[in-house]
Formats: structure tokens, sequence, C-alpha cells
């Protein structure tokens, strides 16, 4: 005989409470000075022998109640011929799940907790049998099929196991066993079973209600435990919300995590960039404390960083480590040439100051020196009388040299924007009917509006413009934006290596409606730094999640995955970039150009405290009624092999015990036997 | 039932009588109410021994009208039975250490020597000879037999003085009083009995084999017959000091069998030798002991 839960054992010791409730309850006895105990020690002797006999029996049977119903709690498992008693036997349908998350990972001894689940696995399959319906599920946050078959044949199911390793994802307890339920439920097979492989973190088992699976299921829980040690964690890693830029610093947030309760914990933490170490920083924490680090880090070259926080090793490497990417932008320099409103464009071209990305450079029209263009990466012409005419031959000078120019069409600049536009482009005030006029949003959003949304363009369109001027010569494939009638109202002209972008509104308080509109702003800052991508600062996913962003019409995008793998991914307005299964870095590539860089860390929010559920509090939460739990000692398969082999015998015993009790009630109910006193 | 005889009823009630010190007073009550109590019952055929009388009825016989009354006083009396008497009556009274046994305010051996007494009482007003005798394992006191009026005192004094004693050994004592007392007559004796009831019944013999009438007033404690006794109980043997823990609840059945095979092995021996067998309590009235003791005297006749 074995037993599915041998610690109820211990509960055989409570067989013994009528005997000492016997042994030690005291009654009151008085004291009687009798005329003579001739009749009294004959009748005493008569009948207490035959009382106590009875008295016996009545213990023994409460006893041996009791006894019964600890044997029925430890779930006793007969084999051999008297297993052939009970009901019970034939082809089962059983369904192993290996946890394989994160935590999975944890280093001792005895290798990772992951290799001493995949030998338990391994264990299992050797007392399966090949009749036996199998699935082996193995799960994280995600669930998968490592073998499934209707006849088991443990051969290739074991070959798959070799070579797995855990992942970087977390855990979702209730998922797989939700799933393995469905599997199980499924099958045509009555007896089924359900092992879980797992260290049972407690995160992992969800929130929500308990679950209930309305089909009988004998459930092993087999945790695997890591051997205690130290264990803190780069818990999190905030990178500035503002733009960051070339020369200057950027501030770090690291947050570091001491899960251990007992264990003082000391590292250095290192920052990296782009593979360089460039801080190091020696941390204490004491048991159980969090520590939040602020470190500042100079941003030496523009573009995409990749930057890591990462703390010497501990018996869970997954939390040890956190990647970051950062945005580190040039500034563009704009030279601003306006009139007495330019108010209004320094507001739309520098909102954030010298914390923006443009160095912004304010002169009136008539004071423009070349220095100014030889400093200015863009030129914004604004509103009032307009450049002198020496004063436009250097900036077609400047756009052909590759500059970029961003000019408001507005009454007398008829003659700039003919000029700038290589004579092509004709505007006429005044000729027109007058009317208001008012935006078409387009089907489809021009790739230099991409940074607004479906509902900002509906929102543009339908503020209403004065005066309206009749402009020609702008090739359709050049215009950025028309009103409802077909006149342009934005539009582009390429000149030599530079750009030349033309809107036609007044971005002096005569504008009106448009110039108050949030989308003022970006649109004039679009213009001059030309770019499609809003992207300010590395953004940060989780392993196995997926985000979405706008994408270019036209772009070649391509998405290289942590670990090197790349897929070409579908731009329709969004791209949606999978995070991967591993952690690292994600790319977002437009032809060779890297466009977008996201950090891909675990989530170790949750799991990085190694907080493991007992099985009781598993079973519980799970939603499992008929469970044992089964350690990794050495009569596991024993175990295993007698409870699937044997019979369990818990109902005929509690059958029994309460036999015994009704026999036990019967005699003590005879009037001989009632007490007083 | 009217006052006065509910009042004489009260005296023949064990419980009430023990109350009082007086043991001369106490027999005169007892018998007075039992006298009393027999006049208005249906036993008046019992009552032959006694000087009776009441007034004459209209109608009824001459033959027993006192015409010495009627000389006296004017009136007419019925003088309903006068007899003379002759008999030697000895009360055996057992004073062993049992006999102290009581569970509801009157030990056996204070029955018994209000029986004693009132049995005494009677056979003196009858003109009977009366001796006592009080033993435990042997005999303590004797006191020959009188018919005299002073010898009332003189046995009302010794019972008022008797107390319990040493351990039993009845039949031992039964020979020795049956080789004492010589001259035939009633024997009654007051005793628990607890001894073997063949050794027992072979004392008893021994008197009937000298001739004598007896008279048995088994006495027991009504606990004795039950064992009603509530919880558990330390019993200590009054007469030996032995201790017995038990379960009444648990024995009394037994017991209340073994003791009655006990009485009624008793009651079949003593009947097979002629011998008056009265199982007594010591809650029953007196008038039954004293009825017994009538009606064996009437068949004595």
């Amino acid at each position: 005989m074995n037993f599915l839960n041998p610690l109820f054992l211990a509960l055989l010791a409570a067989a013994a409470i009528p005997l000492v409730i016997h042994l030690f309850s005291r009654r009151r006895v008085r004291e009687v000075r009798f005329s003579t105990l001739r009749f009294l020690a004959l009748s005493d002797r008569r009948s207490m022998r035959r009382i106590n006999l009875r008295r016996l029996i009545l213990l023994a049977l409460r006893m041996a109640a009791i006894a019964l119903v600890a044997l029925a709690f430890a779930r006793p498992v007969i084999t051999g011929g008297p297993a052939a008693l009970f009901p019970g036997g034939g082809p089962r349908a059983a369904c192993v799940l290996l946890d394989r998350s994160y935590s999975m990972g944890v280093g001792g001894g005895g290798g990772t907790v992951f290799e001493r689940a995949k030998k338990q696995v391994e264990r299992i399959a050797s007392v399966l049998g090949e009749e036996d319906e199998v699935t082996i599920l193995l799960f994280d946050g995600r669930r998968e099929k490592l073998y499934e078959g209707r006849r088991f044949t443990p051969g290739p199911a074991l070959d798959m196991l070799g070579d797995l390793e855990p992942s970087h994802y977390g855990t979702d307890l209730r998922g797989a066993v939700d799933d393995a339920m469905s599997i199980l439920g499924a099958s045509r097979i009555g007896a089924k079973e359900l092992y879980i492989v797992s260290d049972f973190q407690r995160g992992g088992a969800g929130g929500g209600g308990t679950r209930r699976y309305d089909f009988p299921v004998r459930t092993f829980l087999m945790p695997i435990r890591p051997e205690p040690g130290p264990n803190a964690a780069v818990s999190s890693v905030l990178t500035p919300r503002a733009a960051v830029h070339r020369s200057e610093t950027a501030r770090l947030v690291v947050t570091l995590v001491n899960h251990s309760p007992e264990m003082a914990a000391k590292f250095p933490v290192r920052v990296a960039l782009d593979g360089t170490v460039v801080i190091e920083r020696e941390i204490d924490l004491g048991p159980g404390a969090a520590r939040t680090e602020r470190i500042d880090i100079p941003m030496e070259r523009a573009g995409w960083i990749r930057g890591e926080v990462s703390k010497s090793g501990d018996r869970l490497a997954a939390d040890d480590r956190r990647y970051f990417s950062i945005l580190v932008r040039e500034k563009v320099k704009v030279l601003l040439l306006s009139g007495a409103d330019s108010f209004w464009l320094e507001q739309a071209l520098s909102p954030e100051g010298t914390e923006g990305d443009i160095s912004l450079r304010s002169k009136g029209w008539g004071e423009l020196v070349t220095a100014d263009l030889e400093w200015a990466d863009a030129v914004v012409l604004g509103t009032g009388p307009g450049p002198r005419e020496a004063d436009i031959g250097l900036l077609e000078g400047f756009v052909t040299g590759g500059g970029r120019i961003l000019a408001f069409v507005t009454e007398g600049a008829e003659e700039r924007v003919w000029r700038l536009s290589g004579k092509k482009a004709r505007v006429s005030f005044g000729k027109g009917s007058g009317a208001w006029g008012s935006l078409d949003p387009g089907a489809e959003a021009p790739p230099f509006l991409s940074p607004f949304g479906r509902e900002d363009l509906e929102s543009l369109s339908r503020v209403r413009f004065a005066r309206v001027p009749e402009i020609g010569g702008v090739p359709p494939e050049e215009r950025l934006m028309s009103y409802r009638d077909g006149t342009p109202f934005m539009w582009k002209t390429a000149r030599g290596e530079g750009l030349a972008i033309f809107a036609v509104f007044d971005p002096g308080p005569r504008g009106g409606d448009f110039v108050l509109s949030p989308l003022f702003l970006p649109l004039v800052q679009q213009a001059v730094t030309a770019t499609d991508d809003g992207a300010a600062a590395g953004e940060g996913a989780l392993v196995g999640s997926q985000i979405s962003r706008k994408g270019r019409s036209g772009a070649d995008y391509t998405v290289v995955l942590p670990g090197g793998s790349q897929f070409k991914p579908e731009a329709n307005g969004t791209v949606a970039i999978p995070a991967g299964d591993l952690p690292g870095f994600v790319d977002l590539l437009d032809g060779a150009e890297t466009v977008f860089r996201m950090a891909v860390n675990p989530d170790c929010g949750v799991e990085s405290d190694l907080s493991f559920m007992g099985p009781e509090e598993a079973a519980d939460s799970l939603g499992l009624k008929n469970w044992a739990a089964v350690g990794e000692g050495d009569r596991f398969e024993a175990g295993i092999r007698t409870a699937r082999e044997g019979r369990e015998i818990s109902t005929p015993l509690v059958v029994a015990a309460l036999a015994l009790l009704a026999a036990e009630l019967l005699i003590a109910q005879r009037k001989e036997m009632a007490t007083e006193g | 039932m009217p006052p006065e005889k509910a009042q004489i009823n009260e005296f023949l009630r064990p419980e009430t009588v023990s109350r009082l010190a007086n043991m001369d007073l106490l027999a005169r009550l007892i018998v007075e109410g039992f006298i009393a109590g027999l006049h208005r019952s249906p036993y008046h055929g019992f009552s032959v021994e006694f000087a009776e009388y009441r007034q004459y009825d209209d109608g009824e016989s001459t033959r027993n009208i006192d015409w010495k009354i009627f000389a006296k006083t004017d009136r007419y009396y019925t003088r309903i039975f006068e007899d003379e008497t002759n008999l030697k009556a000895t009360l055996l009274l057992d004073r062993s250490a049992s006999m102290g046994f009581e569970s509801g305010g009157v030990t056996k051996l204070r029955y018994g020597t209000l029986l004693c007494a009132a049995l005494a009482y009677l056979m003196i007003k009858q003109r009977d000879a009366v001796g006592l005798a009080v033993f435990d394992e042997r005999i303590n006191t004797m006191i020959p037999h009188r018919s005299v009026r002073r010898q009332l005192f003189h046995l009302m004094k010794t019972l008022g003085e008797t107390v319990p004693g040493a351990k039993t050994e009845i039949s031992g004592t039964l020979h020795e009083m049956a080789e004492r007392i010589r001259r035939k007559g009633l024997i009654v004796l007051v005793s628990d009995l607890f001894d073997e009831p063949a050794r027992i019944i072979n004392g008893l013999k021994h008197f009937r084999h000298r001739g004598h009438e007896m008279i048995v007033f088994h006495l027991l404690d009504p606990m004795e017959l039950s064992l009603d006794y509530r919880g558990e109980v330390r019993f200590v043997d009054l007469e030996t000091g032995e201790k017995l823990r038990s379960r009444p609840w648990l024995v009394k059945k037994e017991y209340r069998r073994e003791v009655g095979l006990w009485a009624a092995e008793l009651e079949r021996s003593s009947k097979e030798n002629g011998i008056d067998y009265n199982l007594i309590t010591t809650d029953t009235p007196f008038d039954k002991a004293l009825f017994s003791y009538l009606s064996k005297r009437q068949r004595m006749r």
C-alpha cells in the first residue's frame, strides 16, 4: 500500500485521542459508606467484565474510525491482487504540463530548476503506458504542444526535451491548466490525469475566481523548488521622456530590488551604451530592500543607442539585466525670417525652448546675412513684406545647396514662391472668389502628414480658411494637402539637393483658427525637420508582446528581432512590431536606416521575487480537486506507478469509518452503556 | 383522609418518629397509631388480644356488652375482645456495623430499635413476657423475659442506648441464643441478615428445633435493594472498611439480581422451615411489621 498524501498519515496520531480521553478523563468520585460490598463486589466483577469488554470494543471502534478517516486523507492506494476488488485500470488520458518560464532558470547545485523539471518529466514518461493518450505541453506565458499521441511512445517526446531551455516569459499557470483541461475534457478516455511540473510561482496562478472543472481529473502537483540563495534584480530602467540630443546628458532611473528577505545584497551595477560600460556603481541593499538610482550618462553620438543596465549574476539571471534604447537627436538649426508677427512661428518651431529638437535663430526681413545661412539647416519664411531681392538669391542658393525652406504663402509673397519653386508655382491673390476654403482630409494621408492620425486630419478639414488664392504650376505629386476645391494648400518642390515647402496660410494672428489649433505646431515642425518619424525616445516592450507604430507608405521596412532573425512587416498605415521571444533589441529598418529601436525585456515584475505556492494553495487557486503532491524523492516513480496502477481506497475507507461510527453509536446508545453523573 | 388519622399515621412513618428521642413515647405513639388504624380497618379479626371498647349500637348482640363499664358509667359499651396471655417473646436485634447504614435519614438500626420498641410495647400491653437480645458478632445485651410494665422501661432504655457495633456473625449468635432461650416462645429477629443464607437458616432452624415460633424481619435500606446511585462512587464497606470504586448505573442490574436471589433464597428457606419471613425496608411504615407480628400471634393462639 502506498499513499498519495503521505503527510496526512500524521493524522493517525489522532486515533489515540479516544484512548487519551479515556485514560485522562477525571470523573468526580464520591465516597459512600455502604452496608456490605458482598453483592456489589460480585456484581461489579461480573458486570464490568462484560461492560469493559463492550467499552473496549467501543474504544477500538472509535479509534479505528478515526484511523480510517486519517488513512482516507492520506489517500492510500493498493496494488496487486486486492486492487482488482476496486474499480479502475485501463488506458488513461494524461497531460503533462512542463513549466519553462524564466523563473525555472534558477540555478543551484543540482543544475537549474528546469533541468530538474525535465528529469521529472522523463520519470513521468517512464510510468506512462503505451496505451495511454499523452499530451506534453510546454508552458510559460504561452502554451506549446511538445508531444501529442494517442499511443504513447516516449522516445520522440524525450528527444524533444533534451535541448529545451527556460524561456524569457513569465508563467501563466492558470491558462496552462485551462488548456490541459480542455485537452483532457476532449478525450474519450474516462480516466484522466494531469501532471504539473513547475516551481508554482505565486504570480503564475493569476487572479480572478477559481475555475471548476466538471469532470474528474487526478492531478499530480510536482513542485520543483530552487535551493535558497541571494536574489536581487534590476527591476526597471526608465529613460528620459524628453528628447535627448547629442552632447547632452540622459538621466536613467534604475530601480533595484533585493528579493531575499534574509540576505543582504552588495553588487556593482553597470551601465553600458552600445556594448561599452560607461558607468559602474556599487550598490548595497539590505534584505528585502528596494532602491532607486538616478544615473546620468553623456550621449556622445546621435542616433539609436543600445543600452543595458546589469548587475552581477545571482541564482536568477533573467532579472539581472535590463535593456533600454534611447534616440539621440541632432538639433535642427532653424533660421526664422519674419516680420512683426514672428511670435506664432517662434512658438511653433521651438515650443520647448532649448529642450526641443530645434535650435532657433529669429531675424527680421532685412537682417539676413550669409553667415546665418551657413549656420542653418532650415529656413522658415514667415509673414510680412518678404526678403530683399538679394536675399532671394541667397535663399535659392541655400535650397539648391541642400537646405530646406518652409515658406508661408501670404499676400505679397507671390514673387518669392515663384522664385523658390524654380519659377513653377504661381500664386495670385485677389483674383479668386474670395470664398472661405477648407481642407480635403483625403482618403489617405500623404507621407508628409503621417504623424497625424485620421482624426487630426478630419479636425484639420473643419478649419475654415479665408481668401484662398489661385495657385498654378504645382504638379499633383508635389501636393501635400489641398483645399476641397483642389487648390494646393501645401506642396513641396525639390530644388537641387534641397527642398522647399510651401504652405498657403498666414501663420500670424490673421491665420485665425488654424494657427491656434494644436495641429499648427507639429505641422510646422514636421515641415522643417522633414522627417516622417515621430519617435522621440526608445520604447520598451516585454518579451512576447507587440507594439504598433505609424508607418510610412512606400517605406522598405525590415524588423530585426533579438537573436538576429528578420522579417518584412506589413506597413498599412501602421507597422506591427513583435518583441520576439528573447530579450534584447528590436530594430525597425527603413532600407538600411534604423528608424526605430525597441528594448525588449522579460516581465520580471511578477515572478522575480521567487515566491512559490504550496501544493494546497496551488490546487485551491487553480480549482483542482483530486490532487496529490509528489516530491522529487526516490519513491517518485513508485508513487506515480502505484497511483496509476493501484486503486485509491479513500472512499471505501470513509464508508468503513462511517459504518464503524454507526456501530459505535448503536452500542453506545444501549441503556446500560449510557453515562450517568 | 381525616386530619386526626393523618396525624396518627404520621407516627407510623419511620422518618417522622425517628426524629423523636423518647423511646417509650415513640413506641406508644407507634402502637397507638397502629391500633387506631386497625379500628378503622377491616382487620378487626386480628385484634383478639386487645381489651377494646366502643359504644353499643342498637340491634347489636348484647353478648359482648361490658357490664362493669355500664355499672361505672351508666352507658353501654361493647367489649370487642379481651384475651389472657402466656406468650414468651424474645426480640433479637442485630446491631452489627452494617445496620448503621442509611440512605434516607433512618439507619436500619434506628428502624430496628423502633420496631423492637413498638413490638415490646404491644406485647407488654397484651401482658406477654418480653425479652431482648442485642447482638453483633456476639450477644451484647440480653434482658430476660418479663411481662410487667416495668420491663418496658428496661427494654426502652436498652434499645435507646443501642448503637452500631462490630461486624455480623449472625449464625453463631443464633445458635448461642437458641441454646440460652430454653422455654418455647416467639422469637422475633430483626436483622439485615448479611450472612450466608444457609448459615442463617441453620441458626434459625436451631430455634425451630427448640420449639420456638419464629418471625424474621429482614431489614434493608431501599438503596441496598436498588443501588440507585448517580455518578461514579467509591463504596466503603461499613464492617470491613474495604473499598470498591464502581459505576452503579452499570452494575445495578446485576446487583439487583444478586440481592433478589439472596432474599428469595432466604424467604424460600424460611418458608420451608416454618419461619415467617418479612422483608422490610426502612421507608416502610411500622404498621406492616406490627401487622405481620399480629398475624403470627393470631396463628399461635
